[in-house]
């Protein structure tokens, strides 16, 4: 694992099994990808390429079948993996007992902080992502999308992470969201949080990612900047050489 | 850190647990059945005071086992089905730290309950004039200690399998618990009356065997239930109490071990 790489995957493979007679469905076929300290790095592709998968394994929510996966040098089994590490999921669900302040208590807590430090914290990632207004206070089970996934930014935030996993961030969020999370994003980065994450919407990524890995079927099929990945594929943009590969896996 | 995982992950699980709404009508349906008892025992041929021990402790253990089986297999599911534990796990927080610190919540929870029924039945037996003595307290230690078991049995469960299944399985566990030592008896007693050639006298023994390896392996839980020495003011030894107590601890801390086992390598898909 070289010192410069906040994410490192080789070869990863991974089968799920579901179902009644818990069936295997492969969804990862030997992806491998690095992301370097400081990236801002975009991970696109359709539904079901494997995206969330790829995440989970790297969050250690799901263990993989082979290949070496490492987060900050350190394999995602081992729970020092994500001492600095934040994730926000694709739909975050909270305790919705709790109000977000209460939950970022808590989360907080997990992660170490405690006392001033961690009101401090609470404050300074709430203002980060817009969300230092009263609705803080309320029960969780009140809130909106919108402010779900602010509260979600800012769990994964509180302690400063080095690297930084956001899955599908901008999702289902009106066009002010969207650009909360985006400068939110830039502003981690500027403070040297590696970023690493999936989204559909290419604008935003070619708006704000160094670089971008795409995946389609469970399999890597360009990884570079945008400037090479459209000069390579001929392509004008991201969405054009995605409708493209896609075109080509579906029959 | 380890610890302080468990604490805070404990912390919340009891709050979670606290507001709920199923801990309060088990509460409540437990205290109006131990009022109940009252009544019971002015219509019963024993004595008044007897029935309202004996059925009260009864009410406890039992009432106890449904907030064992709806906290612990509703907080464990909970997670896994609502996806809170994708964030919590993705936290530096290890899969055993989260088990354990949902057990101590949810322990803390059972304990409140044993401790506010028992006070019920302190109160009740005030108001009859009867005696608060040295075995209540005993029969009621011992109720904790049999619901720690049942609670481990439930996160156990819960870990791998349905909300449904994880139940008819606790209370399976329970239900054996309690009897496995009368079924054993009865193995016993149909094989020694059992008549020469029949099935029972050939295979007997090794049905009984079989039994008794089985009743090695389930929980003793039979071995909780102090309500008739607590109805008859028999004082247990204090040897009895603290070997009953280690042994709960033991088996709890076994069932935990297994589920972290089982637990560790589960997708959270």
């Amino acid at each position: 694992m070289s010192e410069t790489l906040a994410v490192e995957i080789r070869d990863l493979h991974k089968t799920y099994r579901a179902g009644f007679w818990l069936s295997k469905k492969k969804t990862l076929f030997g992806i491998s990808l690095e992301v370097k300290k400081g990236e801002i790095f975009g991970f696109i592709g359709p539904n079901g390429a494997g995206k969330s998968t790829t995440i989970k394994v790297l969050t250690g929510l799901l263990r993989k079948d082979s290949g070496e996966v490492f987060i900050l040098g350190k394999k995602p089994s081992e729970t020092a993996s994500r001492t600095n590490l934040g994730y926000l999921p694709e739909q975050p669900y909270f305790y919705d007992s709790l109000s977000g302040y209460e939950l970022l208590k808590f989360y907080g807590g997990l992660n170490g902080l405690k006392g001033k430090l961690l009101e401090e914290r609470i404050h300074w990632a709430l203002k980060l992502v817009n969300a230092d207004s009263d609705w803080i206070h309320r029960r969780l089970r009140t809130y909106s999308k919108g402010m779900q996934q602010r509260v979600g930014l800012a769990q994964a935030i509180l302690h400063k992470p080095k690297l930084l996993i956001l899955d599908e961030p901008m999702s289902g969020l009106d066009p002010l969201g969207r650009r909360d999370v985006r400068e939110a994003i830039l502003a981690l980065n500027r403070e040297g949080s590696t970023i690493f994450y999936s989204s559909h919407i290419l604008s935003d990524v070619e708006a704000i990612s160094h670089r971008v890995a795409m995946i389609i079927d469970g399999k890597i099929s360009h990884t570079g900047t945008i400037e090479e990945i459209t000069k390579e594929t001929g392509r004008n943009s991201l969405e054009e050489v995605l409708a493209k590969e896609v075109s080509l896996v579906v029959p | 850190m380890f610890l302080r995982e468990i604490y805070l992950i404990a912390v919340n699980s009891f709050m979670e647990a606290v507001r709920d709404k199923v801990p309060y009508v088990v509460l409540l349906v437990a205290i109006a059945l131990a009022a109940f008892s009252v009544l019971l025992g002015e219509w019963s041929v024993f004595d008044r005071e007897f029935v309202v021990k004996s059925v009260t402790i009864s009410i406890i253990s039992f009432s106890g086992f449904f907030v064992a089986l709806f906290a612990g297999i509703g907080q464990v599911q909970k997670e896994i089905q609502k996806k809170t534990i994708h964030t919590l796990l993705a936290k530096p927080v290890s899969r055993t730290a989260f088990l354990l610190g949902k057990y101590i919540g949810l322990l803390a929870l059972i304990a409140l309950h044993v401790i506010l029924l028992s006070l019920m039945l302190f109160f009740v037996l005030w108001t009859i004039d009867g005696t608060i003595s040295l075995p209540i307290v005993q029969a009621c230690y011992l109720v904790f200690w049999e619901l720690a078991i049942v609670l481990a049995f439930a996160v156990l469960f819960s870990t791998y399998s349905s909300a449904l299944i994880s139940s008819v399985f606790s209370f399976g566990i329970y239900l054996i618990g309690h009897l496995g030592n009368q079924i054993l008896k009865e193995v016993y007693f149909a094989y020694r009356i059992s008549d020469d050639g029949s099935f029972l006298r050939e295979h007997g023994e090794l049905i009984y065997n079989m039994a008794k390896g089985v009743s090695y392996i389930i929980p003793n839980l039979f071995k909780f239930n102090a309500s008739m020495h607590a109805a008859h003011s028999i004082v247990l030894e204090q040897s009895y109490i603290i070997f009953q107590s280690l042994y709960a601890l033991g088996y709890s801390g076994a069932v935990l071990c297994l589920a972290a086992l089982l637990f560790k390598n589960k997708d959270f898909v």
